[in-house]
């Protein structure tokens, strides 16, 4: 179920209540809870509850037999087992078809008849999610750092509709404690569920869906067709557009959950303030950026090793963070650009003494050079191809032409929309508390014009969230 | 791990109960419904004829009434007038949102012709004027338009790339989501094309619908089930008036059939669709038919999601969905498309010697 449709209005409203008259019940809470996430996964189509399903009983019996053992060795294995299990299921959804047409293709580069079967594996919406929600929740226990849970904690917990296919990735100890609690329903913070749901609507189906249908998709599919100023558009309304899309998605996810009485963690800090690419994962994509340093980078030995060593696992997380978001050579070269950098800032942060003096012009530096690494990574990113994307850089630097799509309305739009990230963050917290204060009547009417505003300002169609084939 | 919220304090957000959210809520949808009324309407009426769609629209009657009383669907009609939109539901004619190549509309105007009024759909096909000989080139280029629904998503920007590689030729593209031809109350393409051939005055059209037109079709002998010889027969007039409508002053059609699908029972719709596209193809002079089913067949002659692109190699053409076209797959229809464009107007030759001129 899409979030910006009337289906998901409908259904919200259905869960919402529901849920709050149920929440003295904890029992047929959570049984409530399960069954409406599933109903809202089963949407897109029935047969994924199953996948689910099976992943949730999975990682709980791991996770069961983990609580249980003590001995070192058989720990391990265990989860050995459980990681096999959440990666290969990942691997054989994600990573099929690119692996096995690549060895077909070798196969007839080499003269031979490849007899593989080239099937066509569809992509359950939110695997990637759930599955590392899950590896998340197994090492945990393994560590020792949570104990496992009951079944049914468990299964809502990786199922719970808000951040179930596009994140937050929720960590077991900040979601299942509150699933166990009673939530207050005397007192919520309802103006900023309302604020971040309209908020993030606004971004996704004005900001995110304007930039792609009248810029980004046009230039990104004829390169060749486009001069240099349309394509630099282009590249900063990708950069808008994918932060409009991706935090507005989580902004709706995180305003639902505080609706039904949860807080889920920021996932987006106002990343494109950042002044070096260390502190842009700071505020881009948070909880994957910890997810990856937790569980992948701090595995891989994290910065205890020295320079060359810790550069050695900067880039192979990020290669490897790359390769989370699809199997293609365009996100290993988004996650080489960003590690590559991200060992580089450390080598040159290293000599510059802490207290160096610092000026207003070398920050603004900063935040311009950081700015267009991540445009640059993002150009990959984006492109259908290698060759694709080095087309887009060739014509870059080389079709200086007039920009004949590119509209001021659009300029204004992605100046806005970088702009805004600098506003201090009072500002917001100020109008939110002006919305608290106002009767229901007034609020409902704020929130419906606000509806207005976004269903008349979209473009035609509903597109999905970019973030939905990751 | 931050939280989403800091802790609430006394000076800043006031906390509310969960029956006064949902009670916000209720108010935000109502009042929200009220002001998107023309919105909500064509969301109801665009879904296929059936119980759906009639529960829909009984919902949204007395919101449309009340809407109306109350002069809240006001609002967006003014805002969608500045906009230059034009608010949904309220014409038979629905605007595009990606109007014509201004270029083209200033040329036409510049020839006289109107640039607003629709002319009428022509009741009969007429017998194509031969067109005079023309130079194609980068100044003046034939021009194509991609028309349809979804399935030309990828197709009109291959074929935009192959065209201008050619430096003789241009392509346009417009299409609409979920339209076709047999839901005119949803999206009208007959008065839509007259539109664009007032304003774009193509060349060439490449027209590819009907992944959404196996569904009833209202007309005036009332609703007709699809697969019945009643809907063969008026969605094969549909076809044979916009065939003959896009022709009737020389223009060439290429009519492009729905690819192999990969549920058998959509293909089996689609296949049927096909048989009638190519049939009124060979009626209409001008209109050549685009058999995208066989160059979307695997070896076993079914779907397949897997296909040799132009240097052999085995490419993903289909999305996830199996029924839509990757880039790849959109290169390998409009491979097909160009071929067809290119044996009437000679672009190939234009394009290995510009001065030569091309005689279609």
């Amino acid at each position: 179920m899409l979030f910006p449709t009337i289906d998901f209005a409908i259904f919200f409203v259905i869960v919402l209540t529901a849920s709050w008259l149920l929440m003295p019940h904890r029992g047929w809470w959570k049984l409530f809870v399960l069954v409406a996430s599933y109903v809202f996964y089963g949407w897109w189509d029935w047969r994924f509850v199953g996948l689910l399903a099976g992943s949730t009983l999975v990682n709980h019996a791991a996770a069961t037999v983990l609580g249980r053992l003590r001995a070192g060795r058989a720990r391990r294995l265990v989860l050995v087992v459980a990681l096999a299990a959440n990666l290969g299921g990942l691997a054989w959804f994600k990573y099929y078809g690119f692996f096995v047409s690549s060895a077909a293709n070798l196969i007839t580069g080499l003269g031979l008849e490849p007899s593989l079967p080239l099937l066509q594996i569809v992509l359950p919406v939110g695997i990637s999610f759930f599955t590392f929600q899950a590896i998340s929740y197994v090492v945990d226990v393994y560590r020792g750092d949570f104990r496992p849970a009951p079944l049914i904690d468990f299964a809502v917990y990786l199922s719970f509709f808000p951040q179930l296919v596009a994140g937050p990735i929720v960590r077991a100890q900040d979601l299942i404690p509150q699933l166990r609690r009673r939530q207050d329903p005397r007192s919520i913070d309802g103006s900023r569920g309302f604020w971040l749901i309209a908020g993030g609507l606004f971004k996704k189906v004005v900001v995110a869906n304007v930039l792609a249908t009248q810029l980004v998709d046009p230039v990104f599919a004829n390169p060749a067709l486009h001069s240099s100023p349309e394509i630099l558009a282009a590249v900063y309304g990708y950069a808008v557009q994918i932060y409009a899309d991706f935090s507005g998605y989580t902004d709706i996810a995180i305003g639902c959950a505080l609706l039904l009485g949860f807080r889920f963690p920021r996932n987006f800090d106002v990343p494109y303030t950042a002044r070096s690419l260390q502190d842009f994962w700071r505020r881009w994509h948070i909880t994957l950026s910890t997810w990856l340093r937790d569980y992948l980078y701090v595995a891989l030995g994290g910065s205890r090793g020295g320079h060359r060593r810790t550069a050695r696992n900067l880039l192979i997380t990020m290669l490897l963070g790359g390769l989370w978001h699809g199997a293609a050579w365009t996100f290993v070269f988004w996650g080489g650009i960003h590690g590559a950098w991200l060992a580089a800032e450390r080598a040159l942060s290293a000599r510059r003494p802490a207290d160096a003096p610092t000026s207003r012009l070398r920050e603004v530096g900063r935040w311009f050079v950081t700015f267009h690494v991540v445009c640059l990574a993002w150009i990959f990113f984006r492109a259908e191809s290698l060759g694709a994307a080095g087309s887009m850089l060739l014509r870059l630097m080389t079709a200086w032409g007039p920009a004949t799509i590119v509209t001021p309305a659009l300029v204004l739009l992605i100046a806005a929309a970088i702009a805004v990230q600098f506003v201090p963050r009072g500002v917001g917290a100020r109008l939110q508390a002006v919305f608290s204060r106002l009767a229901p009547v007034p609020q409902g009417a704020v929130l419906a014009l606000a509806l207005f505003a976004i269903d008349a300002l979209g473009p035609e169609g509903v597109a999905p969230f970019i973030y939905f084939q990751f | 791990m931050a939280l989403s919220t800091p802790p609430l304090s006394p000076r800043a957000r006031r906390p509310m109960p969960a029956g006064r959210a949902i009670l916000v809520m209720v108010i935000a949808l109502g009042l929200g419904s009220l002001l998107n009324i023309s919105s909500l309407r064509e969301a109801a009426e665009r879904q296929p004829f059936g119980w759906r769609r009639s529960v829909g629209l009984v919902l949204v009657a007395p919101l449309d009434g009340v809407s109306a009383v109350l002069g809240l669907n006001q609002p967006r009609v003014m805002l969608d007038d500045a906009l230059g939109r034009e608010t949904p539901g309220t014409s038979i004619s629905t605007a595009s949102r990606r109007p014509a190549d201004p270029a083209f509309a200033s040329r036409r105007a510049e020839a006289g012709a109107p640039s607003e009024e629709p002319v009428p759909v022509a009741p009969t096909p007429t017998v194509p004027a031969t067109p005079e000989p023309r130079t194609f080139s980068a100044a003046d280029p034939l021009r194509v338009w991609v028309i349809g629904d979804s399935l030309t998503e990828q197709l009109a920007p291959a074929l935009k790339d192959v065209t201008a590689a050619t430096d003789a030729a241009v392509t346009e593209h417009e299409f609409h989501y979920s339209s076709g031809l047999s839901r005119p109350d949803f999206f009208d393409w007959p008065a839509r094309l007259d539109e664009l051939a007032l304003g774009a005055d193509p060349d060439v059209w490449v027209v590819m619908v009907g992944a959404n037109d196996a569904q009833d079709i209202r007309s005036e002998q009332g609703y007709l089930s699809v697969g019945t010889d009643a809907w063969e027969a008026e969605y094969r007039r549909r076809v044979g008036a916009v065939s003959a409508q896009l022709t009737s002053t020389g223009q060439q059609v290429v009519w492009v059939g729905q690819p192999v699908m990969r549920s058998a029972t959509f293909a089996g719709r689609m296949n049927y669709l096909n048989s009638i596209y190519a049939s009124e193809a060979e009626r209409h002079e001008g209109v050549t038919y685009i058999d995208s089913w066989t160059l979307f067949q695997g070896q076993d002659g079914g779907y397949a999601a897997y296909l040799p692109d132009g240097a052999g190699t085995a490419t993903l053409m289909r999305l996830g969905d199996g029924v839509h076209l990757t880039r790849a797959g959109g290169d390998r229809l409009a491979a097909a498309v160009f071929g067809v464009i290119d044996e009437r107007w000679g672009l190939s030759r234009v394009a290995s010697a510009t001065a030569t001129p091309a005689s279609p």
